[in-house]
């Protein structure tokens, strides 16, 4: 088992695009498992940041049902709704605040589910990524293993350490994911030996053909939704 | 050499700079604590700033009431109906509720007390700057990067993170747009420094000239915004002829 400092070593020189550990990881005998060490030791720490934040936001937030509460009464009060009232007795807003407390309660604890889930996500994905950018890689004349892509790609992993920031309740984290993608293309042309431009498209074809499929989806959607409306 | 003369460095372009962070090992990781005393600095002058206007929760009604009255007036200026016009006045006539229902969301009691949820959305506001001005830049240049490429400069994306994290620098600037006369004037300063900064540094990375390494910065926003705008004008004329069609 490495220790721990050097995996934050090793996960920090992904952070900060270091090429030297890009190679040194390429070349590592045991890239597969320090790499798989890395996203886990980043994951761990960034799901721990994360449920500390959120229950720290909880606290300082009123509670959801409350302002829905104090939302209805304060439209029930209005000039506007005792008009419609008039116009039409029946109309309650009860019904539609019910359902939406509904909808609302589940969601409080949605930030602290996606915070532990936040190590198995990250593992996820880069087992997910690795695969499509090995096999992009290689048929793009790369010369690496599919240990050396992942071992490499996990150092990219290393950006995910903004997102500690968390910790802090009611912080946003952005610049991640360009960061990452930035650092898989480091990887994949450490581990591939690949000129700049192909291991460019072999960074990026994973996440173009998630777009195009998520465009794909949603416009599918798009037509069911316009299609059944129609049909009633 | 020292983060602050870095910092100064960017700031009145010292080619110096620019090529001593293209080549140095570490170049990234003091570009990004460039970034972070940056983002630091002005986050935390801004979420002060916004704290002293918290304070007062009578100041925030008084607030949304304004942006509540221009909205109306706008609509109103818009409404061609009766009935809509009937519907503004109604809403005209809520201006009082909606101030109390205003005051009655600030007023909900929260398990920590109401200092100390302030406080800790002021520290979040503040460690949340860095991070966005570090995303602006990583997105700006990796689009520089690919079109400074397709020009034929040689640098690497290593280097052009390193240098391109000077950009930031002049956005020390935004700490004072607070101030309502400066916001403006400020941010087209500071926008433009860190463009004049990118350009520069551009050149420095991959050996462009200054034309290749302006024109390298401007391609890929120019493209998106054409891109924008053609979009929008597809989506008008299909929304149209949805329209007409129903």
């Amino acid at each position: 088992m490495e220790s721990l400092s050097y995996l934050f070593r090793l996960s920090t020189a992904g952070l900060f695009l270091d090429p030297n550990a890009f190679r040194a990881q390429r070349d590592n005998p045991a890239t597969l498992r320090d790499g798989f060490l890395v996203v886990a030791l980043v994951g761990i720490v960034v799901g721990a940041a994360s449920v500390i934040g959120n229950l720290l936001s909880t606290l300082a937030s009123p509670d959801l049902l409350a302002v829905l509460d104090v939302v209805q009464r304060g439209i029930e009060r209005t000039p506007l709704f005792a008009e419609l009232q008039r116009v039409n007795p029946a109309l309650d807003l009860e019904p539609f605040f019910t359902q939406l407390a509904q909808i609302v309660v589940p969601l409080r604890w949605s930030g602290l589910i996606g915070a532990i889930a936040t190590p198995f996500v990250y593992l996820l994905s880069w087992l997910i990524y690795g695969f499509v950018a090995h096999l992009a890689a290689r048929s793009l004349g790369g010369e690496g293993t599919f240990a050396q892509t992942l071992g490499c790609t996990a150092l990219a992993s290393g950006a995910n350490w903004l997102a500690v920031v968390q910790i802090v309740p009611f912080a946003q984290v952005a610049g991640t994911t360009v960061l990452g993608l930035i650092g898989c293309y480091l990887g994949l042309r450490a581990a591939h030996n690949l000129p700049a431009w192909r291991a460019f498209w072999a960074a990026l074809i994973g996440p173009i053909v998630l777009v195009v499929l998520l465009m794909l989806f949603s416009c599918g959607a798009l037509a069911v939704l316009v299609a059944t409306a129609q049909g009633r | 050499m020292p983060v602050i003369d870095t910092f100064n460095g960017a700031l009145t372009l010292n080619q110096r700079v620019f090529t001593e962070m293209r080549d140095a090992p570490d170049g990234v990781r003091r570009g990004f604590l460039i970034i972070l005393m940056v983002g630091l600095l002005v986050g935390a002058i801004q979420s002060a700033s916004a704290l002293i206007n918290v304070t007062d929760p009578e100041r925030i009604v008084q607030e949304v009431i304004l942006n509540y009255r221009q909205s109306l007036e706008q609509q109103q200026a818009t409404a061609n109906t009766p009935e809509q016009r009937e519907v503004i006045r109604l809403l005209q006539e809520s201006e009082d509720e909606v101030a109390q229902m205003v005051r009655d969301l600030i007023t909900i009691p929260t398990a920590l007390p109401r200092p100390v949820a302030l406080v800790l959305q002021a520290i979040g506001q503040t460690v949340s700057t860095p991070l966005t001005y570090l995303s602006g830049m990583l997105l700006a240049v990796t689009f520089t990067h690919l079109a400074a490429r397709q020009l034929g400069g040689q640098g690497g994306i290593r280097a052009m993170v390193a240098v391109g994290s000077l950009s930031v620098a002049p956005h020390a600037l935004d700490a004072l747009t607070f101030i309502p006369v400066l916001n403006f004037p400020l941010s087209m300063i500071a926008w433009g420094w860190g463009f004049i900064i990118l350009v520069s540094g551009t050149a420095v990375v991959h050996r462009l000239d200054s034309g290749k390494a302006t024109l390298a910065v401007l391609l890929y926003p120019s493209l998106l915004i054409v891109l924008g705008i053609l979009l929008g004008c597809v989506l008008g004329l299909l929304l149209v002829a949805l329209a007409a069609s129903v």
